[in-house]
This record gives structure tokens, C-alpha cells and sequence, in this order.
């Protein structure tokens, strides 16, 4: 009967195709979803493998990738940071392309079970998925103080492809529409 | 339909009830917060946009940190960082900085003062949209890993404009995160 505008939360009627208030669009965007969700999953091992940072010293240049970078934090013993990089980098980028994937797998097939765990996940990635830019914004941080004539820091062609592995992954997310699955279980509750 | 509430969590419909001070109303089948009552919602509003918009103008406009190392310095500022990577071929990754970190939260906080003088409908849709692309947030946590990172090889003195970041930080952490979008739309719309 009713349907809630995701952008705005507004009350509209089912039949709507825009919110009343925002103007947003109520149509689900699953399938734009999954394009978004595959083309960012391409991305991810290109940022992981090639150098994130460049590091000029006097006549060597150094390049590091992600991994390189946690394993340099935690050989320094600064171990929290290194489990705070490591997460956001590597593990939640990955585990989002898995929640991704297996919510609009359910949401296909209309699977109710575990529902609430499924609005957790939901809730989980749309929180997460900005931190994954952290990285790309130490790299700019580190161009931006560490530039002198003998030492320097750069953005190495990773840190391009991760910026658009995370735009990509936020686009995914922003398309994943759980409400066309909490209609379908709300309507398998009532019968 | 005014007075009824979707849960965003589970999307059960619900009647809207009105709340008086210090309570929130719960979906009744997920347990989630549908909404609640923060007084004097419009004066926090216009503070927090106000002194927002004029700390982070302080933090674009003097340096965030001055780091030493070996006899030289040098002060980091985020508008001279960008312009360094677009002139030097990291287009993406400084565009995406001037519009995610800069240009879309001045944009917000401007937006947000002008609701309190001149609700637009426009400006209430700009806002709804812009929330999900703005990452200033993630930026100075940014500044203080990168800050970890280089501790040990010299010498990092805070800037006024580190000041200013932490001041519009908190700011918009109100306004995005406690202030809900749908309240800018309560508050806001019936003026337009």
C-alpha cells in the first residue's frame, strides 16, 4: 500500500513512480546494482597489486602497495593503526563485495530467512563503505606534507583504482534497494 | 499520510505518534529508532552550520600542520594539496578530494543556513542528495593516520587550520549523523 521514499523517508503510495517530497526516484535499482557491484570487484585487485604510494628519496624511489603499508605499520609497532588499515582497506572492501552479492541474491529469490541479519549487513555496508576512502585520503594527506626537493611522497596508479573501486562499491550500496525484499517478506508475514 | 512512519530498517508500516521531551519512538516490530524529539532542534541547526561553515573556512584557508624534518619545513594545506595533484596528472584523485572533502560540505553548510532564512525546496533536495558524497569525516582521520605514519622520521606541529577541521568537523557530524535528513524535511518544508 504505502512505500518509503529511501532518499527522504517519505510516506508515498505504492504506485508512485517519485517521492512526493524529495522528487526521488521509487523504483527498485537492484540490476544497476549489480553492475556496480561487479565493475568495483574488477577494481579491487588491480588496487591491491599495484604500488598505492610512491616514495622519492634523493635519487631512489621507493613504491609501496597496501599490504606493504600495514606490514611497515605493524613492523613498527604500531599495531592498532595497522588493524585500523588493514580493515578498512583490505577486509571491509572485500566483505562488502560479499554482502553485496548475497543480498541481492536474496532479494532475487526472496529469501526471508534471517531477515533482521540481512537489515544489520544492509546497515553495516551503508556506514562502512565511506571508510574505505580513508586510504586514498592518507596518500593525498602524505603528498600534501611530505614534498621537498630531496624527499617526496606521490599516489601510485593504486590509489587510483581503489578511489574507483570505492566510488564504485558506494554506487552499489546507494542502488541496493532492501525495501523490494522487506515488501516481499512483510507480504509472506501477513499470509 | 502524515501520520504514518515506515520503519527504514524492516519497512513496516506505522502510525506516527507525537513525542514529548527526551523520548524516540521505536519500530514496534524491529526494535529501531524511527525518530525522536531534540529540542530546540532549529536553534542547534543554525549554530552548528554557522560556526561549521566559518571553522572549516579557517581550516581551507590557513595551514592544518607544519612538518620538520632535517632543518626544512613545510605547512600542509589541503587547497594547495589538490592543486598540486590536478597540475601534476592525479586528476581523479584530486577532483574527487575538492568536491568529497571541500566543495560539497561548504556546499551543505551553506545550504543549511540559508534554510533557516529562506526555506527553498531546492535546497532541501541538494541537501538529501549530498550527504552520501561528502567525506570530510574520513579525511581527518586521514590527517591523523598519516600524522602516525610520519611521527617518528620529524616533527609535526598543529596549524591553526587543524583547529578549524576538528571545529567543522564535529559540526557536521551533528548535522549528518544525529540531525536525520528526514528532519531538515519536517522542519523545513511546511516554510516553503
Amino acid at each position: 500500500m504505502y512505500r518509503r521514499c529511501k532518499h527522504c523517508n517519505a510516506v508515498n503510495l505504492k504506485d508512485s513512480l517519485h517521492c512526493k517530497r524529495c522528487g526521488g526516484e521509487l523504483k527498485y535499482t537492484n540490476n544497476l546494482s549489480l553492475a556496480f557491484g561487479i565493475a568495483g570487484l574488477f577494481f579491487y585487485i588491480p588496487a591491491n597489486i599495484y604500488p598505492i604510494l610512491i616514495s622519492k628519496k634523493l635519487a631512489k624511489v621507493y613504491s609501496s602497495t597496501i599490504i606493504d603499508g600495514i606490514f611497515a605499520l605493524w613492523s613498527e609497532g604500531d599495531y592498532p593503526i595497522a588493524i585500523i588499515v588493514f580493515l578498512a582497506s583490505v577486509l571491509i572492501p572485500l566483505i562488502k563485495f560479499l554482502i553485496i552479492f548475497y543480498l541481492l541474491y536474496s532479494i532475487k529469490f526472496k529469501k526471508c530467512e534471517f531477515y533482521k541479519f540481512k537489515v544489520s549487513l544492509y546497515s553495516f555496508i551503508s556506514v562502512s563503505g565511506h571508510w574505505s576512502l580513508l586510504d586514498v585520503f592518507v596518500v593525498v594527506v602524505l603528498t600534501g606534507i611530505v614534498s621537498f626537493k630531496m624527499m617526496s611522497v606521490l599516489p601510485g596508479s593504486g590509489a587510483l583504482y581503489f578511489l574507483i573501486m570505492v566510488i564504485l562499491t558506494i554506487l552499489s550500496v546507494k542502488y541496493l534497494d532492501l525495501r523490494e525484499l522487506g515488501e516481499k517478506c512483510a507480504k509472506s508475514k501477513e499470509s | 499520510m502524515e501520520d504514518i512512519v515506515i520503519c527504514s530498517k524492516c519497512e513496516t508500516p506505522q502510525k506516527r505518534v507525537k513525542l514529548k521531551k527526551g523520548e524516540r519512538a521505536i519500530c514496534y516490530y524491529c526494535g529501531s529508532e524511527l525518530y525522536k524529539y531534540i529540542p530546540r532542534l532549529r536553534e542547534k541547526i543554525l549554530v552548528s552550520s554557522l560556526s561549521g561553515f566559518l571553522m572549516m573556512l579557517l581550516g581551507l584557508i590557513f595551514p592544518i600542520l607544519q612538518f620538520n624534518i632535517g632543518g626544512m619545513s613545510k605547512d600542509f594545506n589541503l587547497i594547495d594539496t589538490i592543486k598540486f595533484l590536478i597540475e601534476n596528472g592525479y586528476l581523479v584523485v584530486g577532483v574527487f578530494t575538492l568536491f568529497s572533502v571541500v566543495l560539497f560540505p561548504l556546499i551543505f553548510f551553506f545550504l543549511v543556513i540559508k534554510l533557516n532564512f529562506l526555506a527553498d525546496k531546492k535546497a532541501l533536495e541538494i541537501i538529501t542528495h549530498l550527504q552520501e558524497w561528502m567525506a570530510f569525516d574520513i579525511f581527518v582521520v586521514g590527517i591523523l593516520v598519516a600524522m602516525i605514519k610520519i611521527f617518528s622520521y620529524g616533527e609535526i606541529m598543529f596549524s591553526v587550520g587543524f583547529v578549524g577541521f576538528i571545529g567543522a568537523f564535529i559540526a557536521l557530524f551533528f548535522l549528518t549523523s544525529i540531525v536525520k535528513v528526514e528532519y531538515y524535511w519536517e522542519l523545513y518544508y511546511k516554510n516553503v
